[in-house]
């Protein structure tokens, strides 16, 4: 199992965004510098519920595997449009260490939700023209993203990740 | 729902505190709609020429979670999503292919 490596994701982006010999960055290239710094947050998430979940040291299991393709784009940005806001819905609240998720969580799930909606018009939406400011804004965006979900305490991540890997009922 | 007027004062001024001095030129608003159909708004950081590069990523991350949280507090519903542009490139005009 190859995973994919969200610096080289942020790296490849890097690229993209780099002015050619002559002209502007291509828009081609715009779109897939912000897809590719979105999908380095979202694989960095999924590494680390299937890390938490099954294993580091699994990482080449079936198990491993079935963990981290569980979770979609959809579910992802479910909950983190509610773990961004000030309170939770009552559903989650049982799930929230001390009550409450800090800044470091709150920052990324804001992160991913904006990162997501301007990866879906990178992706589809032939009526945008991306700036090269945006695009590197992103990119920045998207590091601090998973430099702040690291710097959470681990009880902050297990309890965002057990909400996103497993349903409420 | 606010005014946009409304809007642009809260992201410039929260743009403001949080970015590096002297990058910030002004903001923008726009109702858009969302990948899921939901109504939504673009907000645009106008930043002066040749900074987005040296732009802190945790400034700009700052600058969206505040944004969002200030216009949460003040009664806006709608999701905010913040993008940077220069003047020139919001002034440049589209072309039809990349």
């Amino acid at each position: 199992m190859t995973i994919p490596n969200p610096e080289h994701l942020f790296e490849q982006a890097d690229k993209l965004i780099a002015p050619p010999a002559a002209g502007a960055p291509r828009q081609v290239d715009l779109r897939r510098a912000v897809s590719s710094a979105y999908y380095g947050v979202f694989h960095a998430t999924l590494a680390a519920a299937a890390d938490l979940f099954v294993g580091r040291t699994k990482r080449s299991t079936a198990q491993y595997g079935l963990v981290y393709r569980s979770v979609d784009h959809r579910s992802l940005r479910a909950l983190c449009i509610e773990v961004a806001k000030s309170n939770l819905p009552a559903k989650y609240t049982p799930y929230q260490p001390h009550n409450v998720f800090r800044s470091n969580i709150k920052a990324f799930a804001a992160a991913a939700v904006d990162l997501q909606e301007k990866r879906h018009g990178a992706d589809y939406d032939p009526l945008i023209r991306i700036k090269i400011s945006d695009a590197l804004a992103v990119v920045s965006t998207a590091r601090s993203a998973v430099r702040r979900f690291g710097r959470a305490s681990a009880t902050q991540r297990n309890a965002f990740l057990s909400l996103l890997i497993f349903s409420q009922r | 729902m606010l005014e946009p007027v409304k809007i642009v004062q809260i992201a410039e001024a929260v743009a403001k505190s949080k970015l590096t001095a002297g990058v910030v030129e002004g903001a923008q608003a726009a109702a858009v709609i969302d990948s899921e159909g939901r109504e939504a708004l673009r907000i645009t950081i106008v930043i002066k020429s040749g900074t987005a590069a040296k732009l802190n990523g945790d400034a700009v991350l700052d600058t969206l979670v505040q944004i969002q949280d200030r216009l949460r507090a003040a009664g806006e519903e709608r999701f905010g999503i913040v993008e940077y542009a220069t003047k020139a490139e919001l002034e440049a005009g589209d072309d039809s292919e990349s």
